[in-house]
């Protein structure tokens, strides 16, 4: 299931490099010992059955990596790549992570105005009243910091500041555990062959 | 007139609780022997950090540091962070090493004609794995050092709890639907009463709000919401071997329609041969595995739509449990 980038390139994508593996960020929980103790004394059918079922059942029904879109929403900055590559064993969180990273970046991001059009697809009330617990690590840091930051329109376009939070959803409809597998979220609600991330920065929304 | 078996199963699942024996970290506690366990019994599809003022108050007195919040709080067992957005009995059946409670062999079940616990295929008892020491499930709380790399902090009113359960709702529901349309048009009336009723854990008013989201009107199940937590010791490269824990558990999901191609009604077993072949490769009988909801065993020929209405979580999902036949 895991896999690796032997091919960072793909001639086809326009993505200019996949998003790292992580293995802080790989999906997989541990599981406590008196429960791991059970699973090695398993039959050998048993066990060759669960190594097999890591490969997540028919080649067709997963394509690995897989691609992710990040579509910035509402004033959200825009990055110049929007399409990466992320290896399906991974977290979403390490989606948010690279976006945070990526939007943080020391250049500006992109402020072609198409892009920071608000997503039509989108109606507003989805995003507001749905407050993402994906940014919930940093959302105490911005209790601390206040609710003042970033009111104003002049934070839009500019890189993502420390205390900002980034909320991701899904096709703008949900906000996914940071936990959550990425090839999971891929093969149920992916458009095409890509999964859409539509991410808006915290003060953007109330 | 009776309930429907439907209804008459949700409400066993909705009474059903686990009792549970938590103990301060060693650590934590200001006095040198343990302090005495908190005891409780606890719903099994409610969250554990509903438990965290009770438990701070509980504890305040045991406390090295006094000045931690409540939700400051995670529970632990044996050494693995417990996820505060799992219900309590997922996380039971999916941590705890106990056997789950074998349906078929005390109710010929709902799908009488798919006897699916053979006694043949089981005939040794000591296969079955001793449970007496499983209940009370006995976890540990800690105060401090929160576990940043593998659980997201709560806040002190609670939201992210909250935010966490609405949008686990929301995914459910665009699974269902394949579309936003019903989750948006509920009220935020009917959303706060829905948050109200797993808080409260009343199960009447989550039904009037979930039965909204359960027959849209004009919209059409597409797919029903599952969840399959299989266990795997082949830890793959990428994956931290965390300390104390051999194995780890893998997360499937996938679109489950509730009819097969051929129109038949989709079965739990249908859907797990097709998912995960290797682990259910009988439609029919667990030959391998059996899956588990609310720490029973459920027998592969129950309608998936009909486990969905009864078995479903709060959330909406069906989070089955895989458990591998020792």
């Amino acid at each position: 299931m895991s896999t690796t980038f032997s091919s960072p390139h793909s001639s086809s994508s326009p993505s200019d490099g996949p998003i790292p593996d992580d293995p802080h960020t790989a999906a997989d929980l541990p599981l406590p010992m008196t429960a791991s103790v059970i699973l090695e004394h398993l039959p050998r059918d048993a066990q060759t059955a669960l190594e097999k079922a890591g490969e997540l059942g028919r080649p067709d029904r997963i394509e690995e990596p897989v691609t992710i879109r990040l579509q910035p929403i509402a004033s959200a900055p825009a990055l110049r790549q929007r399409v990466f590559k992320i290896s399906s064993s991974q977290r979403f969180e390490a989606v948010i992570k690279f976006l945070r990273r990526k939007l943080a970046g020391p250049a500006p991001a992109s402020t072609d105005p198409s892009a920071a059009q608000p997503n039509a697809s989108a109606p507003a009330s989805v995003s507001t009243a749905s407050p993402s617990t994906t940014a919930a690590t940093s959302k105490r840091k911005d209790k601390e910091e206040g609710e003042s930051a970033g009111q104003g329109g002049s934070a839009a376009a500019a890189a993502l500041r420390e205390h900002e939070s980034v909320f991701c959803y899904i096709n703008n409809v949900f906000a996914p555990s940071p936990d959550e597998n990425v090839g999971n979220l891929w093969r149920c609600f992916r458009s095409g062959d890509e999964l859409v991330v539509g991410y808006a920065v915290a003060p953007a929304f109330g | 007139m009776p309930p429907s078996p439907i209804s008459a199963l949700q409400t066993k699942t909705w009474e059903s609780t686990l009792p549970l024996e938590i103990r301060l970290s060693p650590s934590e506690c200001r006095t040198f022997d343990r302090s005495d366990p908190y005891l409780i019994r606890f719903p099994r599809l409610s969250y554990l950090p509903f438990l965290l003022p009770r438990l701070h108050a509980f504890f305040s007195s045991a406390l090295i540091d006094p000045d931690v919040a409540a939700h400051e709080g995670w529970l632990s067992f044996e050494d693995i962070p417990l996820k505060w957005h799992y219900p309590l009995g997922l996380l039971y059946d999916l941590f705890s090493g106990a056997e789950p409670a074998d349906l078929a062999r005390h109710h010929s079940a709902i799908h009488g004609k798919n006897k699916v616990y053979d006694e043949e295929r089981d005939p040794n008892p000591e296969s079955v794995r001793d449970n007496s020491g499983a209940l009370p499930w006995r976890l540990v709380v800690h105060f401090t050092t929160w576990p940043e790399e593998q659980l997201v902090k709560l806040d002190a009113n609670g939201k992210v709890l909250h935010d966490a359960f609405i949008n686990s709702v929301k995914e459910a529901d665009y699974t269902r639907n394949g579309t936003a349309k019903v989750v948006m048009s509920l009220s935020k009336d009917d959303s706060t009463a829905l948050w109200r009723a797993v808080q409260q854990h009343d199960m009447s008013l989550f039904n009037t709000i979930n039965n909204k989201l359960l027959n849209p009107p004009g919209s059409k199940l597409r797919h029903i919401p599952v969840k399959i937590y299989l266990p795997t010791t082949a830890s793959p490269s990428g994956t931290t071997a965390t300390e104390g824990s051999a194995g780890s558990i893998r997360v499937v999901q996938s679109l489950v329609s509730p009819f097969l191609p051929s129109r038949q009604p989709q079965t739990l077993g249908t859907a797990l041969n097709d998912i995960l072949p290797t682990v259910f490769p009988s439609r029919r009988n667990p030959l391998l595995a059996h899956a588990v909801l609310h720490g029973a065993v459920v027998p592969l020929g129950a309608v998936l739509q009909d486990l969905g209405k009864a078995l479903a979580y709060a959330d909406g999902f069906l989070h089955v449990v895989v458990v591998m036949m020792g």
